[in-house]
């Protein structure tokens, strides 16, 4: 903020004098944010939007390219006899421009505005190429995901059945959702930090998939052998607005049924003490149709902040599209 | 000579970044992080609580300027014993602070919500503090205030003040909730108005059932204490003395013991402020109340009641104040120890301060991150010193290794 201030202040002057150092020393400061902060974290970033310091810098630069005037290139005398130039004089007098002595000449007499210029346009390139090619491949989320996540491991074993209890009471068990491809996880109910996350991950998958939602389920199984009631799965959905989704399931059992599947997903669990939650870890497996574990995730590769966890909604949705048979 | 700008140039770098902003990634949907109590209110859940299985005692600890690194501890002094014991419920994140409800079997926990958590789970115990069970929820934040959970000594129910100022009512079982009233219910029946009620503040049940709520009152002279009679709320408070007479009061803590109700009143503000305490044994149809206790600009960190009619302050300044019925003048007790959360009664008529030693927490973030495991931090050191109010004597032991 006080970086921006100053930058708008020096603008506002329409001193170039003033101007010049201000811009160089808050493009710099937006490199080093971007390179630092946003993306490794440095200094306690979070990388919740690792791009936001390229265009900072970008605007910056455009505002004061609006604002400097372009020099004016004098008006060259004719060479002689040129309308009669043949190819041969324009190649020579190409190769003049690119020796060793004309460019040092062409560099030493550039003004900062032309190296602006050129410091914007390597910007763009460097941090919009990459984006754009991303944004027209159709499975970049994906990649994007697995690279931050790291990339999942790929099975195909019977999943371990489970009959357990949803947050309406009924039961639910692994066969009854034999048809439909099945995004699971487990999570705590009374869980602070990161179920709270998942579980908007699970909603967002939901969302991303849209008319294919119908052909899959989303469902937690109870991660918390303490608050194993109804009543406390029930309170977890409303807090995460999931109460309204029509194909997500919370299921709970007694503490002896949910060990057990634990157990069979081999999933550790500690019950910690004096005021400390439950110790659990983060994971998701993607059952195919048949109820066949055919990915498992874990949520446990990356540095734990909102970017990490925000893609995996795009891995979520695209291991089911790949199960439903259209990636 | 003015020489043209470059449009072209500025247009396309523009363009470029309105294009890379547009691909930062997006932060999930997630509904955020759960409301952190004031900083002030904090501190002032620190309290203790006698009930027919010992002394129950709460303190934060971690001291860390974010709350969620802040956390609490529950300790318990079984009745005929001198020692405590930390019975802090396993398992549940406790970053928001802990309320208690007492009864005659059982001690009822609420866990205030932290971080992400917007509910408040519930665990009761009936063996003092050996092992919990838990019970509820409470589908809601519940108040920052010590008072903020109360358990009706014959039947059990539990009547919570939640964070948007809402008293709830349930059946032992505590999963079906019924709004009993909102600050804004009360303030429109003619006790609210009379008191011109702007906030509620604690919750509690007198001896003989009768659910009560207190809030802060406009109108000067005036203590805002209810008592609901038939689905009819009336004012309940007692009458403030001449004295008090252009003051405005707040009621900071409203708490049923064996034999009555007792209130604790801030009258004034500033260095004008005074501390009364008032006690009911008719669910507020008649209260005695306590000579004012000047404060001379202290402010009061815990509060506490019990064991009768014994209340016990702590101020700031390694202050405290204790006062043991109402014809007693309030005497003040030797210098706390540096740190003391709250004082609880201690066996033979003492007091006891429980003073968190150290902030050792802050440097052990109880926050995990993904990735690395569970959660878990360890608790501090707490020390024990057992005061009474003519002597303060040697330190005694209960330390949790780090």
């Amino acid at each position: 903020v006080a970086a921006l201030a100053v930058t708008g202040a020096a603008f506002l002057s329409g001193r170039p004098w003033l101007i010049r150092p201000v811009l160089i020393g808050f493009a710099v400061l937006c490199l080093a944010d971007w390179v630092l902060v946003e993306d490794f974290g440095f200094f306690g970033g979070l990388g919740t939007d690792p791009n936001s310091m390229i265009p900072m810098a970008l605007l910056a630069i455009a505002g004061y390219l609006a604002l400097a005037p372009a020099p004016v290139t004098a008006a060259e005398p004719a060479a002689a006899g040129a309308p009669d130039a043949g190819w041969r004089d324009r190649l020579r007098l190409a190769r003049d421009r690119v020796r060793p002595a004309a460019v040092r000449q062409s560099v030493a007499a550039a003004s900062i505005q032309s190296v602006a210029s050129v410091g914007a346009i390597g910007l763009i390139v460097l941090g919009a190429a990459p984006m754009a090619a991303a944004q027209a491949n159709p499975v970049a989320d994906t990649i994007l995901a697995q690279a931050i996540n790291g990339s999942s491991a790929p099975v195909n074993y019977p999943a371990p059945a489970f009959s357990l209890t949803d947050q309406h009471g009924r039961t639910v068990t692994l066969g009854s959702l034999r048809g439909k491809v099945v995004l699971l996880t487990f999570l705590d109910d009374t869980c602070s930090v990161d179920c709270p996350l998942i579980a908007q991950e699970f909603r967002q998958a939901g969302q991303l998939l849209a008319g294919d939602s119908r052909h899959v389920e989303l469902v937690a199984v109870n991660y918390n052998p303490l608050n194993t009631q109804v009543s406390y799965i029930q309170a977890f959905d409303r807090q995460e607005g999931l109460n309204g989704v029509p194909n997500w399931l919370y299921l709970t059992g007694t503490r002896a049924q949910l060990q057990q599947v634990w157990h069979a997903y081999g999933l550790p669990m500690e019950i910690l003490p004096a005021g400390s939650m439950i110790g659990h870890g983060d994971y998701a497996f993607v059952l195919d149709q048949n109820g066949h574990m055919r990915q498992e995730l874990g949520f446990d590769t990356g540095p734990g902040t909102q970017a990490t966890k925000s893609s995996f909604a795009a891995e979520l949705t695209d291991a089911a599209r790949q199960l439903l048979g259209h990636s | 000579m003015r020489t043209p700008a470059r449009p072209a140039a500025t247009v396309v770098t523009f363009a470029a970044a309105a294009l890379i902003a547009g691909c930062g990634s997006a932060a999930p949907a997630s509904p955020g992080p759960a409301a952190e109590a004031p900083p002030s209110g904090a501190p002032f859940l620190a309290t203790s609580l006698v009930t027919a299985a010992g002394t129950w005692a709460v303190a934060v600890m971690g001291g860390s300027v974010a709350s969620h690194n802040n956390f609490w501890q529950l300790f318990e002094r079984p009745a005929g014993s001198s020692s405590w014991k930390l019975v802090t419920p396993a398992g549940v994140p406790d970053n928001g602070g802990l309320v208690l409800a007492g009864t005659p079997q059982s001690m009822i926990t609420g866990l205030r919500p932290s971080q992400y958590l917007t509910y408040t789970p519930l665990t009761v115990t009936r063996d003092g503090g050996q092992a919990w069970s838990s019970t509820g929820p409470l589908d809601a934040a519940l108040a920052n205030v010590p008072d903020a959970l109360a358990a009706a000594p014959a039947s059990g129910h539990l009547l919570a003040l939640t964070a948007s100022g809402t008293a709830r009512l349930a059946a032992p079982g505590y999963t079906s909730w019924t709004t009993l009233a909102t600050a804004r219910t009360l303030a429109a029946t003619p006790a609210g108005r009379h008191c011109g009620l702007q906030a509620l503040t604690a919750a509690s049940f007198s001896p003989s059932g009768l659910p009560m709520l207190t809030g802060t009152c406009s109108r000067a002279r005036t203590a805002g204490i209810f008592a609901s009679t038939g689905g009819t709320w009336h004012a309940a408070g007692p009458a403030m003395p001449p004295s008090l007479a252009s003051q405005p009061v707040q009621v900071l803590r409203l708490t049923s013991t064996a034999t009555g109700t007792v209130a604790l009143l801030a009258a004034g503000t500033g260095p004008a402020g005074s501390l009364l305490t008032a006690w009911s044994s008719d669910s507020g149809s008649h209260w005695a109340l306590s000579p004012p206790f000047r404060l001379n600009g202290a402010t009061p960190l815990s509060a506490s009641v019990g064991p009768g009619d014994t209340a016990a302050v702590v101020l700031n300044g390694n202050r405290g104040e204790t006062i043991t019925g109402p014809a007693a003048p309030w005497r003040s007790l030797p210098a706390l120890p540096p740190g003391t959360a709250t004082l609880a009664p201690g066996p033979a008529g003492g007091l006891d301060a429980l003073a968190v030693h150290s902030t050792i927490l802050a440097a052990r973030p109880r926050i995990r991150r993904m990735g690395q495991g569970a959660g878990h931090q360890r608790p501090g050191p707490v020390r024990l010193i057992r005061l009474t109010p003519a002597q303060r004597l040697c330190p005694t032991g209960l330390t949790r290794a780090p």
